[in-house]
């Protein structure tokens, strides 16, 4: 629930991970360097401590850390086993101080966009600064506090801490305004608020829909348009890439391309070739369709997790519907009942391609080795093997079963 | 008589509960309604309409699927409405929104500048119908605007698409699930996205260096959101952003800003002008310039347009396709559709051929667009790994001559130009040029007068043979497609020696062998149907007659011979091409395979695929391409191209006449009768034998008039077991596949329904119609029932029921039907059973052959095999000229015939 900064790399790890062991500096832009600069300096750290903190940073000692309003919380491992709790809290601006710093980032909308480019402008800083606040923090401003026995402030726990800051502050300087007490998404909302109220008036709502009566006096009408044709191939929806929603909103990014572009996918069966574009699909068959699409990708057994069951099954539905689609996977679920003289013919095309083997028919299944003959509801036959417990759709389904079986082939 | 229902769509919010509504149905009875502002006279008013209410799923599916027929103007505007909208989605153009009431939905957008030309040009042509929808508590009545309510339209499917029913372990429930959620959690981001197509768009106008050593540049510029004319350099909103944000917008800024963040996101390259501080322009690198040549970029989704220069786009450089004979092969002076043609590229630019060292330098091309000829000259990457590849494809004959016919070859997926020279290119032209217009002379051995437009057919068909090529004569029914084959038979059974193999459905099995007998008594001719069957000691002259269903049994024995011709009549029964039948015909060995049916196959496209690529293999290209490429865009979106592409390729191959073209209705009789002679079930058969048996036993004991009542009886009896058993042990059913005779009927009725005509139907037995009645009914083919039990009155109406289209299938009784009655909307008649008097038959067939009748009748005789109702009909015809005497006086005669003669008469033969 919180609004805490987050790394914008690939993973959540801690910026310490990301070169770890490396000799890299931290605070690399300048304001994340001024904060480094007015913590050494209010701190008066000596040098020693000032090094350890820097190694632990650069080690990942640092477990977990957020920011929030105002506050920096972290574990840090030190040499004990339980790690010890760092504190590290900013003075956070009132309602009237914002107003003030809303001012002068508004002031120019190109500094918005800096700041939303991830750019904290200088002039932001110094305008601010003309009008008696400071965003980055001075002498006074910032409080450690720290669990270790350490009575040095800071500590070395405590430095480590701040150096990571200073790699969330190179991040995004929206960082820094958070610990002056604003979230992000409060102060673009506000500014937005700024821009529209502040500058001429929303244009007047125009009456909606057109009169009924001159729509209806119209005599000519032109030739209908021709819906475009297709595209050949579907499309990836590239509007929804471009999204960025932040963790508040509690949207999965990723969640969202994925169902645009099975959409996409769908609409394009639509639209150039046959079908419902899966709009009838039982959950059990819209299931295997998206597993379908996950076969030999670690997603399949994640959707699996998310569906509750077994991968394994999952992966053999998705077999199934790829080989075969919805009757594909009927076939491979429920055993049915048939008719017996039905299944004569799978017992004849065993014989035809193998000779006198043993055959086992059960319901509509006719078992011979690890190959099994399955007749579907939709009359056609469908050729399973054996692939250590599970019974897997080989090839699309043939009117004749004889045809699925490959003489070569040992059952 | 036949409703027109019109469309509006209802929005709602969210927009996936919106509705099609489909009213002007008058006789439905629904609780549904809808509230329109419709037209009053000159004045419009507010009225609530029943209406029937189909949810999204259901309007995507009748609206692009199974459109109603007739289609009214309102219903085909929404139709074309929602082929562009899943046609955007497939494009991509799909984001996830916030609704006016705050739930999760999803959009289609953004959209581009010709897509919203399109929407205007629709919104323009739709009838005010299809959104008369009113806007509450407007005066003057206002209805919705067109345009907003197809992007609500389009907005619903794609609201609709995204949710299938596992869509929620993919998403958040809030964007994937089917309940309506509110948007809890802050959702600008989503209200960035919406406000991005309103707001100004960033544009990428894409300029040519002045030297070949310098590098394309991307000069940012912003389009307004308003004014889609008005187009500003960023460079000058930099410079004097007072003005420019005052001509496009007070965020034309954070637009430009976001517009680079976001596209930097899908376009890398992007991101070096995030990172500068007033950026203007971009340097592009020669991949980068390719990616965005190709289309890759993504940039389009993200809301960035890309102008390139205009002479980039003039120069048409492309690949043409060329096929030459092998290297090495043997070939003769005419092309053989079994060769096998070597393929090659030639680049052309603007359609002339390039030079050898023009062709090298666009080999060694590394930029994507290099000069040639004075101008830039746009190079695919594609097109120049194409051409260094080593071609080492083969063509086909039949692919290479499909080719040569549309100028177009499928190169995996793609099409392109095809040129050709020599051999094939003569094959394509003597192909075109020979559709069914020259004429052939009489065959020596056929006993009829061949008509002008039947020697023609016989030609076209001796001419693919000729060339080695199949094809499918597709003449309405009564132009004589049999008599065709059989001359066409003796024309080349001379010349090929050998026989010819006609497949057909059971029921026209006998109709087969009496035209052979009739018009071909010389040509030796077998059934190989039935027990004992056997192809033993084939004349090289001979025709074989079968029916689909041995085929499918006996592939192995068929499939071992050669044939000169094998014919597959009323071929649309073999369409499933999974089927086992279509798979058996497809095994048969022979040098032309043509295919006859009388449906129209011109508009039935999968039919027409499986029909062609049994005839003629190949030609029509994989089913499932054939569908995407052609069928699909013609059927569902009346593209031209497909269309024109199709008839070039399919027009030497498909030879259809209609009775109503002008050339042929002259030469047709006005009336034409024929006998369809059709086999018993073996329930049938089983029947007729035990009642012969045990009824002649009897009638040798007796005597005078218990005789003839008794012979009466039996051919009453006899009569019914041939019309139908459940006719004669008076049951109610099962129907289907127990009588020869309405298995016949429902083939011809296929047939003259498809051909959009009207039929009357008679029989002697009021019983027997009840029962077509029902079989028909179980069937969905409305008809019409007269007997001799209506009054006057209902007499009327339904004539004029008949007359006026009402029902296609008009079924008579003898005595209701025989008299008085004009019926000419019907341009066939069939005799279901024969009364064996040509005075009454022929005052029921006047019904619809009568004064006022402008189209020629065609009578068709029911007769079963091999049965008193065969061997009477001999007995007629032998006997023509004392019909009246002998016979006029109906079936009294029979009675008087001696024992023997009589046995001999009902006898049922050929039967084991």
């Amino acid at each position: 629930m919180t609004d805490w900064w987050r790394s914008s790399g690939p993973s959540h790890a801690l910026p310490a991970a990301r070169g770890a062991g490396a000799r890299r500096g931290f605070g690399t832009t300048w304001w994340g360097k001024a904060w480094l600069d007015a913590l050494e300096h209010q701190a008066r750290l000596d040098p020693n401590r000032l090094g350890r903190g820097r190694s632990y940073a650069r080690r990942g000692s640092v477990v977990a850390h957020e920011i929030d309003t105002g506050v920096v919380r972290a574990n840090v491992q030190g040499s004990r086993l339980e790690p010890y709790t760092v504190s590290v809290r900013t003075r956070v601006f009132d309602d009237a101080q914002w107003e003030a710093v809303l001012d002068v980032v508004a002031a120019q909308v190109g500094r918005v966009a800096a700041l939303l480019d991830g750019e904290l402008p200088p002039e932001v800083v110094d305008d601010a600064r003309a009008a008696g606040l400071d965003l980055l923090p001075v002498a006074g401003d910032v409080e450690l506090a720290c669990s270790c026995p350490d009575r040095a402030n800071p500590c070395k726990h405590a430095a480590a801490v701040c150096y990571l800051v200073a790699d969330a502050l190179d991040d995004d300087p929206f960082a820094l305004l958070l610990l002056r007490g604003r979230r992000r998404s409060d102060l673009l909302a506000e500014l937005r608020a700024r821009r529209t109220t502040g500058n001429a008036a929303a244009p007047a709502m125009p009456v909606s829909g057109v009169v009924a009566k001159q729509a209806y006096a119209r005599a000519d009408r032109p030739a209908l348009p021709r819906p475009p044709l297709p595209p050949a191939r579907p499309s990836r929806a590239t509007g929804v890439l471009a999204l960025d929603p932040p963790a508040a909103s509690g949207i999965d990014a990723r969640g969202l391309v994925a169902l645009a572009d099975d959409a996409a996918r769908r609409a394009w069966e639509l639209a150039a070739s046959d079908g419902d574009g899966g709009l009838g699909l039982t959950r059990d068959e819209d299931l295997a369709r998206r597993a379908a699409g996950m076969l030999g990708t670690a997603g399949l057994a994640h959707l699996a997790h998310l569906a509750d069951m077994p991968a394994r099954t999952l992966t053999s539905w998705a077999v199934a519907w790829r080989e075969g689609g919805a009757a594909g996977l009927a076939v491979a679920r429920e055993p049915v009942r048939v008719d017996a003289g039905a299944m004569a013919e799978a017992r004849l095309a065993f014989a035809d391609v193998f000779g006198e083997v043993p055959v086992v028919v059960r319901a509509n299944r006719a078992t011979a080795g690890r190959s099994q003959l399955r007749l579907g509801a939709d009359g056609q036959w469908y050729l399973f093997s054996k692939q250590f417990n599970d019974w897997m759709l080989t090839r699309p389904p043939a009117p004749d079963p004889a045809a699925l079986l490959e003489p070569g082939r040992t059952l | 008589m036949v409703v027109q229902l019109d469309a509006v769509f209802v929005p709602a919010d969210p927009p996936r509960a919106g509705r099609l509504a489909l009213w002007g149905d008058t006789t439905a009875t629904t609780d549904d309604a809808v509230e329109l502002v419709l037209p009053s006279g000159s004045r419009v008013q507010r009225r609530r309409v029943p209406a029937k209410l189909v949810d999204v799923a259901e309007a995507m599916r009748l609206l692009t699927r199974e459109p109603p027929d007739p289609m009214s103007d309102t219903v085909r505007a929404w139709s074309a409405a929602a082929l562009a909208g899943i046609g955007l989605i497939a494009r991509g153009r799909i984001v996830p929104s916030r609704t006016e009431a705050g739930y999760g939905g999803w959009r289609v957008g953004p959209l581009d500048p010709d897509e919203h030309a399109w929407l205007t040009q629709l919104a323009d042509a739709m009838p005010p119908q299809a959104y008369a929808l009113p806007v509450d508590g407007t005066r003057p009545a206002r209805i919705h605007d067109p345009r907003d309510l197809v992007r609500r339209f389009w907005d619903a499917i794609a609201d609709t698409l995204v949710r299938t029913s596992a869509a929620d372990l993919v998403g958040d429930a809030v964007f994937a699930g089917t309940e309506p959620q509110p948007l809890t959690e802050a959702s600008d981001w989503l209200h960035d996205a919406e406000r991005s197509e309103h707001g100004a768009k960033l544009v990428l106008r894409i300029e040519p260096p002045a030297t070949d050593d310098e590098s394309f540049r991307a000069v940012f510029q912003l389009r307004s959101g308003t004014d889609p004319s008005l187009l500003v350099d960023v460079q000058d909103l930099w410079d004097a952003p007072a003005a420019v944000l005052h001509a496009l917008g007070q965020q034309a800024e954070t637009d430009l800003l976001l517009s680079l963040r976001r596209g930097a996101r899908v376009w890398s390259p992007l991101s070096q002008s995030l990172a500068a501080t007033a950026p203007t322009d971009l340097a592009l690198e020669d991949a980068e310039l390719e990616g965005l040549i190709a289309d890759g970029s993504g940039l389009e989704g993200a809301g960035i347009e890309v102008l390139w220069p205009a002479d980039l786009f003039t120069a048409d450089l492309r690949l043409r396709a060329t096929a030459t004979p092998t290297p090495g092969a043997v070939t003769g002076p005419d092309f053989s559709l079994n060769e096998l043609l070597a393929f090659r590229w030639q680049p052309t630019l603007n359609g002339a051929s390039l030079t050898e060292a023009e062709i090298a330098a666009l080999a060694e091309a590394k930029r994507p667009v290099i000069r040639m000829r004075g101008r830039w000259v746009r190079v695919d990457a594609d097109l120049v790994a194409k051409l260094r590849r080593k071609q080492n494809r083969r063509l086909s004959g039949i692919e290479a001559l499909a080719a040569a016919l549309t100028g177009e070859l499928d190169m995996d997926g793609e099409r392109v130009e095809f040129e050709t020279a020599g051999a094939l290119q003569d094959l394509a032209d003597r192909l075109k040029l020979h559709d069914g217009r020259a004429e052939l002379p009489q065959p020596t051995g056929l006993d009829a007068t061949l008509r002008e437009y039947q020697r023609r057919g016989v030609a076209w068909m001796s001419h693919l043979a000729d060339l080695g090529l199949g094809g499918c004569l597709a003449d309405d029914m009564g132009l004589g497609k049999t008599i065709q084959v059989i001359a066409l038979h003796l024309h080349r059974s001379g010349t090929t020696g050998q026989p010819t193999l006609v497949v057909c459905p059971s029921s026209l099995l006998g109709t087969w062998e009496r035209e052979l007998t009739k018009f071909a008594p010389d040509v030796p001719k077998r059934r190989f149907h039935g027990g004992g069957r056997h192809l033993d000691d084939l004349a090289p002259n001979e025709v074989v007659l079968t029916t689909y269903g041995v085929v499918r049994q006996d592939h192995e024995t068929l499939a071992g011979r050669q044939f000169g011709l094998a014919v597959a009549d009323e071929a649309q029964h073999a369409k499933n091409p999974l089927s086992r039948t279509a798979r058996a015909l497809r095994n048969l060995d022979a040098s032309t395979r043509l295919a006859l049916t009388g449906t129209p196959v011109e508009n039935r496209l999968s039919e027409l695929w499986s029909i062609l690529d049994w005839s003629t293999p190949g030609l029509l290209g994989p089913m499932q391409r054939f569908r995407q490429e052609v069928a699909v865009p013609v059927e569902r979106y009346g593209d031209p191209d497909a269309t024109e592409r199709l008839a070039r390729l399919t027009r030497p191959f498909l030879l259809r006449r209609r009775k109503s073209d002008p050339g042929i209705a002259p030469e047709l009789p006005a009336k034409t009768e024929h006998d369809v002679v059709v086999p018993l079930t073996s329930e049938q058969a089983t029947l007729y034998q035990a009642v012969t048996k045990e009824t002649l036993a009897e009638i040798e004991q007796r005597q005078g008039i218990a005789r003839r009542g008794l012979v009466l009886s039996l051919l009453t009896q006899l009569k019914q077991i041939c019309n139908h058993p459940a006719q004669f042990l008076h049951e109610p059913g099962p129907l289907p596949r127990r009588s020869g005779k309405l298995a016949a009927l429902d083939e011809l009725l296929e047939v003259i329904l498809a051909e959009g005509e009207s039929v009357l139907v008679f029989s002697q037995y009021v019983e027997m119609c009840r029962l077509i009645e029902k079989h028909l009914a179980a069937r969905g083919v409305p008809t019409l029932f007269l007997h001799g039990g209506a009054g006057v009155r209902q007499r009327e109406r339904m004539v004029e029921q008949f007359q006026s289209g009402a029902a296609p299938v008009f079924l008579l009784s003898l005595k209701a039907g025989g008299t008085g009655l004009t019926l000419t909307r019907a341009t066939h008649v069939v005799h279901y059973d024969r009364w064996w008097n040509p005075a009454v038959e022929d005052q029921a067939t006047d019904r619809a052959y009568r004064i006022g009748q402008d189209k020629p009748v065609q009578v068709h005789r029911l007769v079963t095999e091999n049965t008193l109702e065969d061997r009477i009909a001999t007995v007629i015809e032998s006997k023509r000229a004392l019909a009246d005497s002998v016979i006029g006086s109906g079936e009294a005669w029979l009675s008087e015939l001696s024992d023997t003669d009589l046995a001999d008469l009902v006898t049922l033969r050929g039967a084991t």
